[in-house]
């Protein structure tokens, strides 16, 4: 296990090796090491296949703008595809597979696409896959899918955990290079509270990478010192492996913090990333810059790298990409590499630098004023080929060509506001421009401020400016020396040829495709984007942006500042989508709602529904019950015929107290409860503003001014929302007051000819619930089972002589049981929400169903509900016009015919005649099968409803290709003159 | 004739109480709580009631301990505020408050309403911060906020900075807001 | 998006529900005249302003208060944020005056 490319020196732990496989093959490294420069340290150039021509490909970066090094990391339900070999940090173990080639990495038979390339160019699926038809979808389709992509998904299941998380500071830097950890320090000594987030493990930026000193010693030991002054502080958080990954409104960051990625696999219950919502009063972006690359001939073979990374991976990682490098830059940054390897005891082959005043060098030869013309070699470099600045040619043998373009700032986060970026002539960079969201301030590399020096004092300087905006007053301490070169560069986007040469290496974009674009008229550089796709994969265009606009200005003989420059979006790196859901999956993905009576109805083996947030017993299966409507049917007669119990406590309720709780109730509902009598409920009507409908429930005057609403369970929310804005944005005069009591009671109806008989055995006996003593819509307070304070209601949603009876919920388990026990002599059944739909169906009771947002009071036949004599929210709307029409739709019950079936979602039609939309006559709302009546019976609208009863009309499913035939008739199949209720 | 039992918001007949890493959730549900709310133009009588039972009346974001009342088992018994003249009254019963204010306040017992958590600990702010983006790291005793925690309404309140907290969520989802604090808990 | 609640401090936007443009406190005499057309144009006819747009937000997660918030539609900014009861109320007084 030799690591054939390892150096002395770097920033590795050799103390602890590591074994880690790639394509099946096993290899050593060290902590400290990165996927990648452990694949360089083995001499591993080759690592994928490119997207659309399956060209062989190498890591080209050191960071987190690779684009060519994306590997499937781990194996089964954890396997994940297209993960950075830059980002990955090596644990022993560390299972990786190339990606996007069959058979292997060596022989890919898609690389036959590279030999097609002249079909396959920018938008060529704009011009092909046409012809014949029939082929889209059995042929294209199908084979685009399989060639399209890079990795692949597990297919399983993500066993990981992600969490979420809120927190919250003066001042979020983000990167911890010299410009972020000056300016940490700097706000850090000055008490304010400090968030410092780095994308990396280990804090430093540039530092680590290069050889520069800071301060008389190595930058890394600089940066160490810095950090660990900050550790001391408890006002500072230092967050690395932390990416900021997007700016929002009003100081509102998204930060990815990667917790478990760089170990085998996170120890159960804890999470592998942790997607941070930080609140920022000021943030400052440190985040460095990005270098550019050149295009020319055949510039993406394996060991073709940035400059920048060369170095890195010498200084940091102790790795070089080869024993023989070249160099080709058009500016001075280029020249270190060369200097560097040559430290390190690399030989340096050539240094290319376009620039005809090119410096000398003590490393090596300069050719000064030459470009590379090409390269050539098999799965990787092997020579550059070089045109001289005389013209001449020379050839020249290398294993990895380091190639400077210059430096982009990394002014991603600056654009998420749709701010633009401003090109700076004298860097050839773009920098943060207008529209930087408020709040946020850039300092170092990231606005083109390059030198180490220059980076320290504008972190420094940036804070300081940050903190005065917030009144926290902050110290300009001495800087430590550093190196303060200028930037010099002479700008070179690409060197002109016939061949290929790459801009996107991750999207396969080339030189050619933006003269492509140039020639169909996309111009702008959005439509170049597009069109091309040159900036729309992973690294959102660091490696590949600005050559490209270059090129389109050189194209259009426009300056790049008029071109201009496309901008990005959140998420400024790759994000699972599992961080974004955090703990909110599956059966987390939003709270559930129990009743008190859950257990025991669980016990019971009842089978549950979701309603909204709440799980309620939809019935409860007897043995020996194979289908869902024996056990309905079952509960539906046994109530009608002696005693139910449902637990109704989902239902809405809101207390209302004060003077004014009646007016406040008149208003709200559209007819009147100020006359309602203490000790009684009443059934009120609740509308939009607009006439419909919204709700509707029972209200129960407790007392003088105490009044207690129900809601139905799905709008208990909405219309509490409701109430406090008329309570306060409309009346904010009338003295009422309200809070929702939803919890805080357990609430049962007990139904049926019985269920007198059973609730006097468990109300306490100084309660008259006789007829008499407690007649049909009482309402009060009492207690139960020997003191027990409980509430009771003598409603009925099922048409049967039915109470509902409230104790606190903490005694609902108890109560359920306490029911079922004291009903036992007449066979009392539990009840679910099926069959407390049956028989509210038979007795004509609307529900959501039937108060779907059209449909006003007049539709339900209770116009005369919305009282003319007092001001109520939609009444006014309510008489509008079309919405008094005398063909209006009307409540109907309906009766399917002949063993047939209403469904509801039918519309209706005559019995003869066309079916189009001008002869829709309605549509069924509510359907169920009712064995009373022993047919399928339904509620439902139809024009004229109240003067069709008898008639038989079709009611129609043409999605399913289905009819029956069913005849109007009231709405009260059960007791229509209402004699049960009232016994 | 029957007799009723009561069980906790989870369900059970003990209150549920565990320590993960190093902080503790034990469930409270002996404690009272009455919401309450001043009526409109009583703030005179409200005000002395108030001082008579409460003592002082908490700011917006705030909540004040008050000797009186039937905390039980030691529990933090305080007055929190909840909206603009608007309280939740901890320790004390509906119907002994109701005797106090009389007609000057809407009075309702809040006692089954709320799933109370205590949680108290070494670090129990790296919990919090996983669960809701009130700034708990700032909040020192007498602290109280309504806020959302994994999309349940909740109140939090500081019982002593960094250590102890009280968390109420809708009892309804009790055993929602228990996984949520557990699941956070355990992953420190 | 931060607000500025007015007794709370800063709150996450995530904290409210919207309902919409603050005109809705202005809500017509149902024994006017003319009442059928102005709550008409009450209900549905909104300016819809690229600017400072006055609106209705609802503090569900929170103090259950109604707020007002002026808030700039294009760059989001926030500038204004009161309690809807307080300036419903000197709405109301204002009426009451004329």
């Amino acid at each position: 296990m030799t690591q054939v490319n390892r150096l002395d020196g770097g920033l590795i732990d050799r103390s602890t090796p590591l074994g880690f496989t790639f394509d099946g093959r096993r290899y050593g490294g060290f902590a400290g090491d990165t996927l990648a420069s452990a694949l360089v340290a083995n001499g591993v150039r080759l690592v994928g296949r490119s997207f659309k021509y399956h060209r062989p490909r190498g890591i080209i970066s050191a960071g987190s703008e690779e684009p060519n090094g994306l590997v499937e990391l781990r194996t089964g339900a954890r396997r994940e595809p297209n993960s950075r070999v830059t980002m990955t940090e090596l644990h022993d173990g560390l299972v990786a597979a190339s990606q996007n080639r069959f058979p292997s990495l060596g022989f890919d038979l898609m690389a036959v696409n590279d030999r097609l390339s002249n079909f396959l160019g920018a938008g060529f699926y704009y011009k092909t896959f046409m012809w014949p038809k029939a082929f889209w979808e059995r042929v294209y389709e199908p084979v685009i899918r399989r060639a399209a992509g890079l990795g692949a998904l597990s297919g399983e299941d993500d066993p990981d955990v992600y969490d979420r998380g809120f927190r919250h500071c003066d001042l979020l830097v983000i990167g911890a290079g010299p410009a972020g950890l000056s300016a940490a320090l700097t706000a850090g000594r000055a008490g304010a509270e400090v968030i410092l987030v780095d994308e990396d493990f280990r804090a430093g930026g540039r530092l680590l990478q290069e050889s520069f000193g800071v301060g008389g010693v190595s930058g890394a030991d600089w940066a160490a010192t810095v950090v660990a002054e900050l550790q001391s502080l408890p006002n500072v958080r230092l967050m690395p492996r932390s990416t900021a990954i997007g700016v929002f409104d009003h100081g509102i960051h998204a930060v990815l913090e990667r917790t478990g990625d760089h170990i085998a696999a996170p120890d159960a219950g804890k999470p592998r990333q942790i997607l941070w919502r930080v609140y920022a009063r000021r943030s400052l972006l440190c985040a460095g810059a990005t270098e550019r690359l050149i295009g020319f001939a055949d510039n993406d073979r394996p060991g073709i790298m940035q400059a920048g990374a060369v170095r890195g991976y010498v200084n940091r990682f102790a790795a070089t990409p080869a024993e023989h490098v070249a160099v080709f830059t058009n500016n001075d940054d280029g020249h270190r590499t060369a200097t560097d390897l040559a430290a390190a005891g690399v030989d340096v082959a050539a240094i290319i630098d376009s620039r005809p005043d090119a410096p000398k060098s003590e490393v090596a030869e300069v050719l000064a004023g030459a470009v590379v013309t090409g390269t050539g070699g098999r799965l990787g470099i092997g020579h550059v080929d070089i045109r001289l600045a005389g013209g001449g040619r020379k050839h020249v043998q290398c294993g990895a060509l380091a190639v400077s373009g210059g430096w982009n700032p990394n002014v991603h986060l600056t654009c998420h506001h749709r701010g633009r970026p401003a090109w700076q002539d004298d860097i050839c960079a773009f920098v943060p421009g207008e529209g930087v969201p408020p709040g946020m301030a850039v300092a170092g590399a990231a606005r083109g401020v390059f030198s180490t020096a220059g980076t320290i004092g504008d972190g420094q300087a940036q804070a300081i400016a940050q903190l005065a905006e917030i009144g926290i007053a902050a110290a300009a301490d001495t800087l430590p020396e550093a190196e303060d070169a200028p930037v010099r560069v002479t700008p070179l986007w690409h060197v002109p040829g016939k061949k290929r040469a790459w801009l996107d290496q991750q999207n396969d974009v080339t030189v050619k495709d933006v003269k492509l674009a140039h020639q169909e008229n996309f111009r702008a550089v959005e439509h170049l984007k597009r069109y091309t796709t040159l900036g729309m994969a992973g690294d959102q265009g660091r490696t590949s942006n600005v050559l490209g606009l270059a090129i389109m200005a050189e194209l259009t003989g426009k300056s790049i500042a008029e071109t201009g420059t496309t901008i990005y979006r959140p998420p400024y790196t790759p994000t699972p989508i599992a961080a974004f859901a955090g703990r909110s999956v599956g059966r987390d993905f939003r709270p559930t709602r129990l009743t008190p009576s859950h257990h025991w109805a669980a016990e019971q083996g009842a089978t549950f529904v979701e309603a909204g947030a709440w799980l309620r017993a939809q019935w409860f299966p007897r043995e020996g019950e194979t289908h869902w409507r024996e056990s309905v049917d079952r509960e539906v007669l046994a109530t009608r015929n002696s005693v139910g119990v449902c637990d109704v406590s989902t239902l809405g309720k809101i207390d209302i107290q004060g003077r004014d709780a009646g007016a406040f109730l008149d208003l709200a509902y559209s007819n009147t409860f100020s006359t309602l009598a203490v000790g009684k409920t009443r059934y009120g009507l609740m509308l939009r503003e607009d006439g419909m409908v919204m709700d509707d429930g029972t209200t129960a005057r407790l007392g003088e001014m105490h009044y207690v609403m129900t809601t139905t369970t799905a709008n208990a929310g909405s219309v509490y929302r409701h109430l406090e804005f008329v309570r306060q944005c409309l009346r904010p005069d009338m003295d009422v007051q309200l809070i929702s009591a939803t919890d805080s009671w357990a609430q049962f109806a007990v139904a049926g000819p019985n269920a007198r008989r059973v609730l006097q055995e468990l109300v306490d006996p100084q309660h008259d619930i006789s007829n008499e003593g407690f007649p049909f819509m009482a309402c009060g307070a009492i207690s139960v089972c020997g003191g027990v304070p409980a509430r009771l209601f003598r409603i009925s949603f099922s048409g049967e002589l039915a109470y509902e009876i409230a104790v606190p919920a903490r005694y609902g388990d108890s109560m359920i049981r306490a029911l079922m026990a004291a009903g036992e002599p007449w066979g009392i059944t539990p009840y679910g929400t099926e069959a407390l739909g049956v028989m509210r169906i038979e007795k004509g009771h609307v529900t959501g169903n039937e108060l779907n947002g059209t449909i006003t009071a007049r539709n339900l036949g209770m116009a005369r509900m919305v009282s003319a004599k007092k001001d109520s929210i939609g009444a006014v709307l309510a008489g509008r016009e079309a919405l008094v029409a005398e063909d209006g739709l009307c409540l109907v019950g309906l009766e399917a015919l002949d063993d047939g079936q209403v469904i509801a979602g039918s519309h209706l039609f005559d019995a003869e005649g066309p079916v189009d939309a001008a002869h829709d006559r309605g549509y069924v709302t509510s359907a169920a099968y009712s064995p009373h009546i022993g047919a399928s019976i339904g509620l439902g609208f139809i024009t004229r409803g109240a003067e069709r009863h008898g008639e038989v009309v079709r009611a129609l499913n043409p999605l399913e290709g289905r009819s029956a035939l069913v005849r109007i008739c009231s709405p009260h199949f059960i007791d229509p003159e209402g004699e049960r209720l009232r016994g | 004739m029957a007799s009723l039992t009561q069980t906790t918001a989870l369900g059970g007949t003990i209150p549920f109480d565990e320590t993960i890493g190093g902080n503790r959730i034990r469930e409270v549900s002996e404690a009272a709580m009455a919401s309450l709310a001043m009526l409109k133009g009583q703030g005179a009588a409200f005000k002395k009631a108030a001082a008579s039972r409460l003592g002082e009346l908490p700011a917006p974001g705030h909540a004040v301990g008050h000797a009186a009342g039937h905390g039980g088992g030691g529990n933090h018994a305080s007055t929190i505020w909840m909206g603009p003249d608007q309280y939740l009254v901890e320790g004390i019963d509906a119907a002994t408050l109701a005797a106090t204010f009389g007609a000057s306040a809407a009075i309702t017992d809040q006692s089954d309403a709320w799933v109370r958590f205590d949680v108290t600990g070494g670090d129990v702010v790296a919990m919090l911060e996983r669960l809701s983006g009130a700034d708990t790291r700032r909040m020192q005793a007498g602290s109280a906020t309504r806020t959302a925690i994994h999309h349940m309404h909740c109140v939090i309140v500081c019982r002593a900075g960094g250590t102890d907290f009280t968390i109420l969520g809708p009892r309804s989802s009790a055993a929602s807001l228990h996984h949520a604090l557990v699941a956070a808990a355990a992953s420190l | 998006m931060i607000i500025d609640h007015p007794l709370l401090g800063p709150r996450d936007s995530q904290e409210f529900v919207l309902l919409g443009d603050a005109s809705l406190l202005n809500r017509p005499d149902w024994q006017a005249g003319n009442a059928g057309h102005a709550f008409y144009e009450y209900q549905y006819l909104r300016d819809n302003p690229a600017g400072a747009h006055r609106e209705l937000w609802y503090h569900e997660m929170g103090d259950r208060s109604w707020l007002i918030v002026t808030r700039d539609t294009v760059t989001h900014e926030v500038l204004k944020v009161e309690l809807a009861a307080d300036v419903a109320a000197g709405m109301a007084s204002g009426r009451r005056a004329k």
